[in-house]
């Protein structure tokens, strides 16, 4: 605070100084994607800032609107690429709560444990990065090591790394694995050895604390009025988190804790980032001790396609088989908006149904747009090193940002 | 209180204060879904808002719908999304826009969060928002014709072919700026000098040497 009332002093008293503009992006090594920041310098003081975006927009929600609600789990794969399947499961909760379904304890569970997942691997990469951009190297090798290991299990799960299409609307897509929990402990262990590692590499460097600590604060009633949501909200001190205040898919059968942060700085982002991955994990732990056994979908043969083998054999297969394939998955005329703690925030899918196979109109609620429109305002008075720690501390992924 | 019970009062609280201008209130698939005329669009936010009780402080999101080809009534809708963090409640409410009418009251006075996403309105559903600091294109090119998320425009788009520099829509004027981009021009032309080049202009004079 004292900082800016200091740079205020200094720029209003030199009204004709020399300005410096610099554009930070659209290509840089330093911008998380193709985000374009035009700053205007001061030294080396950033006295305004204009942000632009949209060169990763993709048109989804238009798209949307001629794909098949099972179809649209595709887009979904490519809004949050470090992330995937955290989207494609909001998507089919969503597309399940406009249809009615309740899919069985089993896939809950299993979609509890791929969120999480999903969770630590999106922290991993986020923590990581902001390590590189702040100097240390060494924790993105260790880290994305882990990534690594963990994209082994979604691909022997889903078969493809990035754009896992997990899940169909109505359960999942197949059943788990046969060594499915083993694999899931076998991960969990050194995960947890390297989490501990980076702890004691970085949170308390001297460097890294220096560089990090005070740089961009946000306070709390700025921050709801921002629109801001998930872990940048948490870390500016407000416990909001939809797992716990309004919990989908049976996460209200889990022990665990939501870590909070003081002034929004993004310190307090990286602490509550890398808290977060501990209680990840505990909930991990948990679904994999109690899951349940069961069917992997929904008992709904209108809208869940069903056995190939079946197809063959049975009259009745063979005619919902017929009807999904030709005239696609027809909800009642609605809509209905449904949220999901996202690694990145509150991701949320408001979705109209005219009763036709199509969404009428698709609405995707990307957490990153509304961190980076405050980004003006989060730079406006720092030094241009700390716009880079900002940006990267935030976590804005342009896939999702412009969908 | 409950959910349910919470969302009894709020609504019961939006009648008492708006009475009969609002169309409609009620409970669809467990959230309060409010539908109103646009001339309480800026004041149901600011009374959500400021009122003592509900606080709805948390700014969660604002859409554009084009109900084209399913009423007669209006067309489009803007859809607003506010939550109460002392309530941990969400609500809905939708403004009505008759077919003559694409333009409402900017949020973001109340709102700093409304800033993108009425923009991204904007650009993709042709709603204008009044007082609005910074109305113009987010997500397409500043000189894209068209609003690509109203049902009149075509999933393909407009233009044939690749997109040309500077994004031109129809044939005959792409061809017209592609012959005009033929003839370059230097470079000193184009970008206006920065300050350390007329810096190093000075000091390149006084010494006379490069």
């Amino acid at each position: 605070m004292l900082r800016q009332v200091i740079d205020r002093a200094i720029v209003e008293e030199t009204p004709e100084r020399e300005y410096y503009d610099l554009n930070l992006g659209p290509s840089h090594p330093a911008m998380h994607g193709i985000l374009e920041n035009r700053v205007k310098l001061d030294g080396e003081r950033i006295v305004d800032c204009e942000s632009h975006i949209g060169y990763c927009h993709r048109s989804f929600e238009k798209l949307a609107e001629h794909y098949s609600y099972n179809q649209v789990l595709t887009i979904t794969d490519r809004m949050n690429y470090v992330s995937a399947m955290a989207n494609n499961i909001g998507w089919t909760l969503a597309a399940e709560k406009l249809l009615g379904i309740e899919v069985p304890k089993r896939v809950q569970y299993v979609r509890v444990i791929m969120l999480e997942l999903n969770r630590i691997i999106d922290h991993l990469v986020r923590v990581g990065i902001l390590g590189v951009d702040s100097g240390a190297y060494t924790g993105f090798l260790y880290f994305f090591e882990q990534r690594e290991r963990s994209y082994k299990i979604i691909e022997k799960l889903t078969g493809a790394r990035l754009t896992t299409t997990f899940g169909r609307v109505g359960g999942l897509d197949r059943p788990l694995y046969p060594e499915f929990k083993e694999d899931i402990y076998e991960w969990i262990g050194p995960l947890r050895k390297v989490l501990k590692e980076f702890h004691t590499m970085l949170t308390r460097n001297r460097i890294f604390i220096e560089r990090l600590r005070d740089v961009s604060p946000m306070n709390a009633e700025r921050a709801l009025e921002w629109g801001y949501t998930g872990p940048m909200l948490r870390a500016a001190g407000v416990e909001y988190d939809l797992r716990k205040h309004e919990p989908y898919s049976s996460y209200e059968d889990f022990d665990f804790e939501i870590p909070l942060g003081g002034t929004g700085d993004a310190y307090d982002r990286y602490m509550v980032c890398m808290e977060e991955m501990e209680q990840s994990i505990r909930i991990i732990e948990q679904a994999v001790e109690n899951l349940p056994e069961g069917p992997h979908h929904a008992d709904v043969p209108e809208v869940y396609l069903p056995e190939k083998k079946d197809v063959y054999s049975n009259m009745e297969a063979m005619i919902y088989h017929f009807k999904i394939i030709m005239h696609g998955i027809c909800p009642p005329a609605g809509e209905v908006y449904q949220a999901i703690e996202a690694p990145n925030g509150e991701l949320g899918f408001y979705c109209v149904s005219d009763g036709g196979p199509n969404p009428y109109r698709l609405h995707f609620r990307s957490p990153c747009l509304y961190y980076y429109q405050s980004i003006e305002e989060l730079l406006r008075g720092g030094l241009i090193a700390d716009a880079i720690m900002t940006i990267s501390s935030i976590n804005v992924i342009a896939g999702e940002l412009e969908r | 209180m409950t959910r349910d019970e919470l969302y009894d009062r709020l609504e019961k609280d939006l009648r008492d204060r708006f009475g009969d201008q609002l169309y409609s209130a009620g409970i669809d698939y467990g959230m309060l879904v409010v539908t109103n005329p646009p001339e309480l669009h800026h004041e149901i936010a600011a009374w959500a808002k400021e009122h003592e009780f509900w606080k709805f402080n948390h700014f969660i999101d604002i859409t554009a719908v084009d109900q084209y080809t399913r009423f007669d009534t209006h067309r489009f809708e803007v859809v607003v999304h506010l939550r109460s963090h002392t309530h941990n409640l969400k609500f809905r409410y939708k403004t009505l826009l008759p077919a003559d009418r694409t333009h409402v009251p900017t949020l973001t006075d109340l709102y700093a969060g409304a800033s993108w996403s009425e923009r991204e309105a904007y650009d993709l559903g042709g709603i204008t928002f009044d007082g609005h600091p910074r109305m113009t294109r987010i997500m397409n090119p500043d000189d894209f014709v068209g609003h690509p998320l109203r049902k009149d425009f075509p999933v393909k788009g407009l233009h044939r072919g690749s997109f040309p520099r500077g994004t031109v829509v129809s044939n005959k004027r792409r061809e017209s700026v592609v012959a005009k981009q033929t003839k370059p021009k230097p470079a000193d032309q184009i970008l206006p000098r920065t300050p350390l080049e007329t810096r190093r202009e000075r000091v390149r004079g006084e010494d006379g040497d490069a």
